[in-house]
């Protein structure tokens, strides 16, 4: 079934000799379930196209149907409740709230929704993740993979439709990232995720199940479509 | 009034003027809380009607969790709407759960199927091997004796499916279970390299190991399985003479198994695909095989919490990680 | 080895930083220019206000001259001044000091004097000048104005006067002329040298007692300190000595005590120069709060540049050296704003405190020492303010600085570790946890916030607790009361000072008068008997032990009982139902068998009887003796002609209310109702006139007698309920207005730090808040979360001002109620409950503007790792 699917995708900047096309033409689809990675150096648009699928910046046309949904026909906010129900986050740098405890991050989106917390699902999450013992500790006193750890809980916590990861090694060496990114995908096969993977780290990519390769804003390789 | 009077006369007044003003502020005093008696009136009724719709709204989303979870239960029975919104939900989740049941079943019964047909195709396979065995111990004519090796050759092909297909099942239907125990990993790891010892010297390839020594919990039987598969993929496809790596690194949460060879080209866009059931690559047409072998080491590491990670290329590495 | 030359690129790096961030920089030179403002206006108020009270003081003595010598000869005033301590010196000798018609009302000296001396009695010539030929002469437009003479130099002026016991008339040439002084208590008038020698040859100053034919020598030294010691040495140094009066070679000197009595005494001096060192501290400490707050954030903010900085080798030093040349720069900009507002700020509040206080005329002085003195204050408050930031700068860590984001700065040190708790995720939980990441700068915001609520509500409950009705009890009983000038200055002589018929009739005919009723009394028309006990109980109340042991030597001839002067009332029936009883029964004093007669009491400060000068027992006898006419004995003593006694019976003891009273003390006073006193005493001069007059007719009756007291008859004056009440009022609204000032200013402080903290908090965690929209925050929870974070600073502010405003009003304030008897201490928070509204929607209406502004960005920029 298909979760993620973009049709003509464009996204460009500045105006004549200075115009920069950062996507162009851009039909992706994604399935559900499916582990897949973007690969592409940088300036090759990656970043740019995870932003879009997440809504996190507008195209300057084509669009994006997340579950279904054409998400830049909502407005900014309703844009921004969607990405909360139905889009996790990972960052490169891991971007928790330095205020909140371990377990606080985690439920972070939930508590956003005004929901009740499923106190089952979350802590199995947790364990997976080895993280049972570092609930109370605040973000400044753990390590990188540990906080990344914590993020990927984070994202999954919420049951989204797909999670978006963005160079989700990038801060970390390469051991502790093997680790992270096995979890990651041990965890999303487990709960039955979508995952949504940007890296240029070949090794990484080699984690999913299918990479697409991008450059200059356009796809280049890879599968149009993953099935698992 | 008199002068003697008079000089009262100011306080007089004054107290006059109090009383009058007093007689005013009665007036306009209980307007004001009239009014306020209202405004409180009204506040007060329309902070019960929004907790009230606050707690109908608890309430039903209460009752999607316990409907999740399988313990919903009616709580009211009566005539308000809230009942009989109950009483929907209700029978929505047990249309859904006999729905989800039945696929359920529907499933269990083909895959016991498909065991009982594997099983019970075991016997006259077995059988027929042994009269084709007995028929090659004849004396026979050479394009009969051509016949009956091909004949040996299909027979034991399809043994070799047949395990692998009861292997499968019986793993999926989970007849047979993992149990994790704990292991040292280079034991399991010694036991397969030498088991391939015979195959590999006979193509004239050299396996080399470089092991970090690492207890794990893991089901011996099965990982070795699946660790087998993969070095004999890596002993059948490599080409002659050449080393195949067999290198195993303690990972913080993961143990990682490399196997590296040199040989039959992993394309890159089957990565993801060899592990399918019964897929041969193109490449490897001329070789020996079901397609079955990957795919069972990959059931039994995803069973185990673990997953198999593939470099492609002609010099693949096949990287199995294990939690630890 | 000489030192590596870095001062220079130190000095660009300030110069470049700071040019860079120019908000902060207006903030900063905002909050310096408002330090500085209030220690300028504190400067300039404390030595305007010494230096107006000097001024009215040598006004009010007659001259600005440190001291001098009186009743010298010329050789002597040669001798004199001749001295090296001497710096500047003047000289003059009275003719004669006219008392006839028109000067008997005023006192006028005719002198021939230096210029010099005329300044140092602030009475030179501002048109025209001094006379140097013969018949010319100088005055001021008051003695110009009794004489009927327009102001106009060259005028011709007749002038009569007693000289020699004779009367001479002249006629004089005016040559110059200045505005007479309201506060001065004589007029001088100058004359020639030619014309007053001329007069003065031959005469003997014995005459008159040496004052006139003698002259004065007035004398400047370099400062005011010691005058009595250098006095002394230079009448030493030429052979005479100013101790001992009995001596021929005795001085006779002054001190002006207008520098004495500014030099206050001991404990004065004390509490003066304690409330100073107050104030500067509690400047110090507000202009510390805000300045301080801002360069540590500015600091913060640029941790990236320090940590940069160290990174390529510069030292802790240096980077301190940076910031205080930053705060140097600023301080160039801001002081000179703050300076000039601040003088003219602080001369304003002198001059309505000193308008309000009392009606005399304001001196302005542009002394330096304020400017030096407040620039000082507030350079030093800056260099305080931006060390610790400056320490906070120095200690980073270059690689930390480098990853710097607000959530790290103390990374090592006091940061937890660890928080319990699983639903830190709501909202407000957020805005709270926020809040306290920097529990330093929160409690600073706080604390200004509260600082400037607490002053203004004590500021508030102070001026409310002003109560009219005890200032009105006290010094008001009737609509009006009449008197002569002399009268109201408790300067009563003679029977030409009472109340004039003519103002009473004029008053009169408007027909405004609902009541009235008349006192009568005059100086010196009685005596009555009393006992050496009961004078001593009595007079041992005003004077020292002196006193009484002149008391007692005058009973030394043996008698026990003595006549002493009294102080006797006749009271109308309205004046007489303004007192109250104490002890007796006045209702005797109708009675025809008796002569009653009552006994008079005054009252204190909270209105009660003055108990302890009741000197006779109601029921006693008291004889009276009453002296109708004096004449000159042969020795030139007045003594009495005619007399006669009558005897009394006290019936009562009552209080008078001190408004209708002779307003002095010294003698027991008597009251008889008015018809008796006529009969009796034989003097009918009266004292005072009381009315009540009809209440819509307050603003006439007021506009009338005050016109009619300045223009028409300038010797009357008159009391009223409403010019208290105004007065009142005044003296209310300039501690509102003085303290309302102040609390402007401290309050602006407190709201411009809560200002720059809020808006600093949200610029720096620009990236945390895209990070939190990126994985579900909508702009709203957002929003909230930053309005309850600015709610929390105005709201802790406001409940602990509202705590710590009930203790300041119920410690201090209430104590304020037993110093000042006009105040009457009130419990109230009304001021914060009243400001609450407004803090609310402050700390509730920034925060929602702030992040407006930020969110214009989308998304993805915020989310930018580098800044």
């Amino acid at each position: 079934m298909e979760i993620l699917k973009t049709m003509n995708l464009l996204k460009y900047y500045g105006k004549d000799e200075n115009e920069v096309r950062a996507l162009d033409g851009v039909n992706l689809s994604i399935m559900k379930g499916s582990f897949t990675a973007i690969v592409g150096t940088s300036g090759s648009g990656k970043s740019t196209l995870l932003h879009m699928l997440g809504g996190l910046d507008r195209p300057t046309s084509g669009s994006v149907i997340v579950d279904g949904k054409e998400i830049f026909r909502l407005k900014d906010e309703e844009l921004t409740i969607f990405r909360r129900r139905k889009i996790g986050f990972i960052f490169q740098n891991y971007n928790l709230v330095p205020v909140l405890n371990v377990y606080e991050n985690i439920v972070l989106p939930i508590e956003l929704d005004g929901n009740k917390v499923d106190e089952s699902y979350v802590n199995d999450i947790i364990k997976t993740l080895g993280l049972e013992k570092k609930l109370n500790s605040l973000p400044n006193n753990l390590s990188g993979g540990q906080q990344q750890r914590v993020a990927i809980a984070r994202a999954l916590a919420s049951k989204p439709a797909i999670i978006l990861a963005d160079e989700p090694t990038g801060n970390l060496d390469s051991k502790t990232s093997m680790d992270v990114m096995g979890l990651l995908k041990v965890t999303s096969a487990k709960f039955k995720q979508t995952i949504v993977m940007i890296t240029h780290n070949e090794e990484i990519s080699q984690l999913a199940d299918c990479i697409i390769r991008i450059e200059d804003g356009k796809i280049v390789g890879g599968e149009q479509a993953c099935t698992r | 009034m008199g002068l003697v009077i008079h000089g009262w006369c100011k306080e007089e007044r004054f107290h006059e003027e109090n009383g009058n003003k007093r007689g005013i502020v009665m007036s306009d005093t209980y307007i004001i809380v009239v009014f306020t008696i209202l405004l409180l009136v009204i506040l007060v009724l329309y902070v019960f009607e929004i907790s009230r719709t606050r707690r109908i709204l608890n309430h039903i989303s209460n009752m999607l969790l316990e409907a999740k979870n399988g313990t919903f239960i009616e709580s009211c029975y009566d005539e308000t709407k809230l009942s009989s919104v109950e009483g929907q939900m209700k029978e929505w989740i047990a249309s859904s759960i006999t729905t989800s049941n039945q696929l359920e079943k529907e499933r269990d019964c083909i895959k016991t199927t498909i065991s009982d047909i594997s099983h019970q195709t075991k016997t006259p396979i077995s059988n027929i091997s042994i009269y084709t065995e007995l028929l090659s111990e004849q004396e026979l004519p050479e394009d009969s004796k051509e016949y009956v090796q091909r004949l040996r050759e299909q027979s034991q092909k399809l043994n070799f499916l047949i395990e692998a297909l009861v292997k499968s099942s019986r793993l999926e239907t989970k007849v047979v279970s993992i149990l994790p125990k704990e292991h040292l990993i280079e034991d399991i790891l010694e036991q397969i390299c030498d088991h391939c010892d015979q195959k590999a010297k006979s193509r004239g390839i050299l396996i080399t190991k470089e092991i970090e020594p690492c207890s794990l919990q893991v089901d011996a039987k099965w990982t070795s399985e699946a660790l087998l598969n993969i070095l004999d993929n890596a002993i059948k496809y490599a080409d002659e003479a050449t080393i195949i790596k067999v290198v195993g690194i303690k990972y913080p949460m993961f143990y990682r198994i490399d196997i590296t060879n040199r040989g039959i080209e992993v394309k890159q866009e089957e990565v993801n695909a060899i592990f399918g059931r019964f897929f041969r690559s193109d490449n490897v047409r001329d070789e020996d095989g079901v397609g079955l072998g990957l795919y069972l080491a990959r059931e039994i590491v995803t069973l185990q919490g673990g997953y198999i990670k593939v470099k492609p290329g002609t010099e693949p590495t096949f990287s199995v990680f294990i939690p630890c | 080895m000489y030192k590596v030359r870095n001062q220079k690129v130190v000095r660009r790096l300030s110069f470049r930083s700071f040019t860079a961030s120019r908000t902060r920089n207006m903030v900063a030179i905002l909050a310096i220019a408002l330090t500085t403002i209030l220690f300028t206006t504190l400067f300039t108020v404390i030595i305007s206000l010494n230096y107006t009270s000097q001024q009215q003081t040598m006004r009010m003595v007659g001259g600005y001259s440190h001291g001098g010598f009186k009743y010298l000869t010329f050789e002597q005033v040669e001798q004199l001044s001749k001295h090296p301590l001497v710096k500047e010196f003047g000289y003059s000798v009275m003719l004669a000091m006219p008392d006839k018609e028109p000067f008997t009302k005023r006192q006028v000296e005719m002198r021939y004097g230096t210029d010099t001396a005329a300044k140092m009695y602030f009475c030179n010539p501002t048109t025209g000048r001094m006379p140097r030929e013969k018949k010319e002469i100088a005055m001021d437009t008051a003695v110009l104005d009794l004489l009927g003479v327009p102001y106009k130099v060259g005028e011709e002026i007749t002038l009569p006067y007693t000289f020699e016991g004779k009367a001479v008339v002249d006629t004089f040439t005016l040559s110059g002329y200045w505005e007479s002084d309201p506060v001065a208590r004589a007029s001088e008038v100058w004359l020639s040298k030619e014309y007053v020698l001329e007069k003065l040859d031959g005469y003997n100053p014995s005459l008159d007692n040496n004052m006139f034919g003698t002259w004065s020598l007035d004398i400047m030294f370099a400062n005011s300190k010691h005058i009595e010691k250098s006095l002394q040495t230079i009448a030493q140094d030429n052979g005479y000595t100013i101790d001992d009066s009995s001596t021929d070679n005795f001085l006779d000197y002054g001190v002006n005590w207008a520098y004495t009595s500014t030099h206050y005494e001991n404990g004065e001096q004390m509490k003066m120069t304690i409330a100073l060192i107050a104030g500067l501290g509690f400047i110090i400490f507000v202009g510390y709060l805000i300045i301080y707050n801002i360069f540590g954030i500015s600091v913060m903010n640029d941790m990236h540049f320090y940590g940069l900085l160290k990174t390529i080798g510069t030292t802790k030093r240096q980077i301190k050296r940076i910031i205080r040349y930053q705060g140097l720069m600023l301080s160039v900009i801001g002081i000179p704003i703050g300076l000039c507002f601040g003088y003219v700020l602080g001369n304003s509040f002198v001059k309505i405190m000193v308008s309000s206080l009392s009606n005399k005329t304001t001196y302005v002085t542009f002394n330096s020492w304020i400017f030096i003195g407040s620039s000082f204050f507030a350079l030093l408050t800056v260099m305080i303010s931006c060390s610790k930031p400056g320490k906070m700068a120095a200690k980073v860590s270059p690689i930390e600085a480098v990853r710097y984001s607000e959530g790290n700065q103390n990374s090592n040190k006091r940061m937890k570790k660890e928080k319990k708790g699983k639903h830190g995720a709501r909202i407000y939980r957020m805005a709270i946890a926020n809040v306290r990441r920097n529990k330093g700068k929160t409690t600073l915001v706080i604390v200004s916030l509260t600082l400037s609520l607490v002053l203004f509500n004590t500021i508030f409950s102070f001026t409310k607790g002003f109560s009219m009705d005890r200032l009105l009890d006290r010094f008001v009983i009737s609509d009006y009361l009449l008197g002569s000038a002399k009268y109201f200055q408790a300067n009563l002589r003679s029977d030409d000072d009472g109340v004039s018929e003519s103002f009473i009739e004029e008053v009169e005919s408007k027909g405004y008068t609902t009541r009235s009723g008349r006192i009568y009394q005059s100086n010196g028309i009685a005596q009555a008997r009393f006992t050496q006990d009961e004078l001593v109980e009595y007079c041992a109340r005003w004077g020292g032990s002196e006193y009484v042991e002149y008391i007692k030597s005058l009973f030394a001839s043996g008698d026990n009982e003595m006549f002493w002067y009294i102080d006797i009332y006749g009271l109308d029936d309205y004046p007489l139902e303004k007192m109250t009883l104490v002890e007796g029964d006045v209702s005797k004093i109708e009675d025809s068998d008796t002569k009653g007669i009552i006994q008079i009491v005054g009252e204190d400060d909270y209105g009660n009887p003055e108990t302890e000068t009741i000197i006779k027992n109601v029921g006693e006898k008291l004889i009276i003796h009453y002296v109708d006419e004096l004449e000159y004995d042969a020795d030139n003593n007045l003594i009495e002609k005619r007399s006669h006694d009558v005897e009394y019976t006290i019936v009562a003891t009552m209080m008078m209310p001190n408004a209708m009273s002779t307003r002095s003390y010294g003698s027991p006073q008597f009251a008889l109702p008015s018809n008796s006193y006529l009969k009796d005493a034989g003097n009918s001069t009266t004292m005072a006139y009381m009315l009540d007059i009809d209440d819509t007719k307050i603003k006439e009756m007021e506009e009338f007698i005050s016109s009619y007291t300045k223009n028409v008859e300038k010797d009357m004056d008159y009391e009223s309920k409403k010019y208290m009440e105004d007065e009142f009022s005044n003296y209310k609204n300039m501690f509102l207005l003085v303290g309302g000032g102040v609390t402007v200013v401290i309050t602006i402080i407190g709201i411009l730090n809560f200002v720059n903290t809020m808006i600093t908090s949200i610029q720096t965690r620009k990236r945390e808040f895209a990070v939190l929209q990126s994985i579900g925050m909508t702009g709203k929870q957002l929003r909230m979360m930053v309005m309850i974070e600015g709610l929390f600073y105005t709201g802790a502010a406001l409940i602990v001002a509202c705590i710590i405003g009930s203790i300041v009003n119920v410690v201090v304030l209430q104590s304020f109620e037993s110093m000042l008897w006009f105040y009457q201490y009130e419990y109230s928070i009304v001021a914060i409950v009243a400001l609450a509204p407004v803090f609310i929607l402050l700390g509730v209406g920034l925060p929602a503007i702030v992040y407006k502004s930020m969110v214009r960005k989308s998304l993805v920029e915020r989310m930018r790792t580098t800044d």
